[in-house]
């Protein structure tokens, strides 16, 4: 049925005109890898699709590992389809463009920092003791670059707001580190390891630092502004739907509206996910 | 874990997305397997065949699947 290729008699563009007749294959072969490829891409949206649709969690997990699995040998054979000149024309973006971008991100993302931190605060004071545990959680176990910036908020707030104003980071950070989080992170760690935060930290966030990582020297200035990794990092393990364009956001919040939904297994974690459902309303005025 | 018998029945949805994705990798099987035989760089000859195979064993994970679960339903 594909052998007899369409494109094969017909001119074909410059490729055809340049070969000689013999090496007609190897157009067909090209025309081959392409079509698995583009295969192996609908496949691999298919099976995300599944994945988000899938209420059954041993089917889900099925799913998940597939999309992986596609995901890997796509990556495959479109290396091979570039080996073969099939990619050659992907163009670098501008460097003016690029560092436009940087310095407006990067003010993008300082301003939600604050604004995190301002409202965290806020929440913090007026609903007490169980979300501010629900907002460590994440911090420790998917963010340790941002434990730095971030907690010495929370610790100002656990010990009362007024210290924290003349707090440094430092201090407070392992103040935080040693008292609270680790008799906090027992009780919440337990029920979501077996299926939320255990998958998410093994699947996505390999993916997550990957998308970061390639973006080379965009992602080295933008990844020491502490800001960005706050917008970033928290958008996908806990503000779901905030300013966050990577595919795991959708994960993410996949995964919190199936926890709120699903499992009113523990106080403590039906606190951690309508915070985080408060947030994620609030996180998408500033949605970029 | 099968405490909850509405998360362990499997739905008509992803019974359809089973279906569907069976019917992908039998595409997808052949086509890779046509490459794998037809084609003249080495290199992508080697990476399709790999793929075949690995494409195989998807197939039989999700009818596999399909059997534990007509198993659990019955």
């Amino acid at each position: 049925m594909y052998q007899q290729n369409p494109y094969a008699g017909q001119s074909f563009g410059t490729q055809q005109t340049q070969q000689s007749q013999g090496q007609q294959v190897y157009l067909q072969e090209q025309d081959l890898a392409n079509f698995i490829l583009s295969e192996l891409k609908r496949t691999a949206r298919e099976y995300a699709t599944a994945t988000l649709e899938a209420a059954n969690p041993q089917i889900r997990q099925l799913f998940q590992s597939l999309l992986q699995q596609t995901l890997n040998a796509q990556g495959q054979v479109f290396q091979e389809l570039q080996k073969l000149n099939g990619y050659n024309d992907i163009q670098p973006a501008q460097q003016q463009q690029l560092q436009q971008e940087v310095q407006k991100q990067s003010q993008t993302a300082a301003q939600l920092q604050s604004f995190v931190q301002q409202n965290l605060s806020k929440i913090s004071i007026s609903s007490g003791m169980m979300q501010n545990q629900a907002f460590q959680q994440p911090n420790q176990g998917q963010l340790p670059l941002q434990t730095q910036s971030f907690i010495p908020t929370n610790a100002g707030v656990q010990q009362g707001f007024q210290q924290q104003q003349p707090l440094s980071g430092s201090t407070y950070g392992s103040t935080l580190y040693g008292q609270s989080q680790q008799q906090q992170q027992q009780p919440l760690h337990n029920p979501t390891s077996g299926y939320g935060t255990g998958l998410q930290t093994q699947q996505f966030q390999p993916s997550l630092d990957q998308t970061y990582n390639t973006s080379t020297s965009f992602g080295s200035d933008y990844g020491s502004s502490s800001g960005s990794s706050t917008s970033g990092k928290t958008g996908s393990g806990y503000y779901a739907g905030s300013a966050n364009e990577t595919a795991s956001t959708g994960k993410a919040q996949s995964f919190n509206q199936r926890q709120t939904a699903g499992g009113n297994l523990t106080s403590s974690e039906t606190s951690a996910y309508s915070a985080g459902g408060v947030k994620s309303q609030d996180g998408s005025k500033y949605s970029f | 874990m099968y405490n909850q018998t509405t998360n362990q029945t499997i739905s008509s949805k992803e019974l359809a997305y089973i279906s569907d994705s069976l019917k992908n990798e039998e595409l997808l099987i052949k086509l890779s397997v046509q490459g794998a035989v037809e084609g003249q760089t080495p290199s992508l000859k080697q990476t399709l065949a790999q793929l075949s195979q690995e494409r195989l064993q998807t197939v039989n994970l999700l009818i596999n699947t399909l059997q534990q679960q007509s198993g659990i339903t019955h």
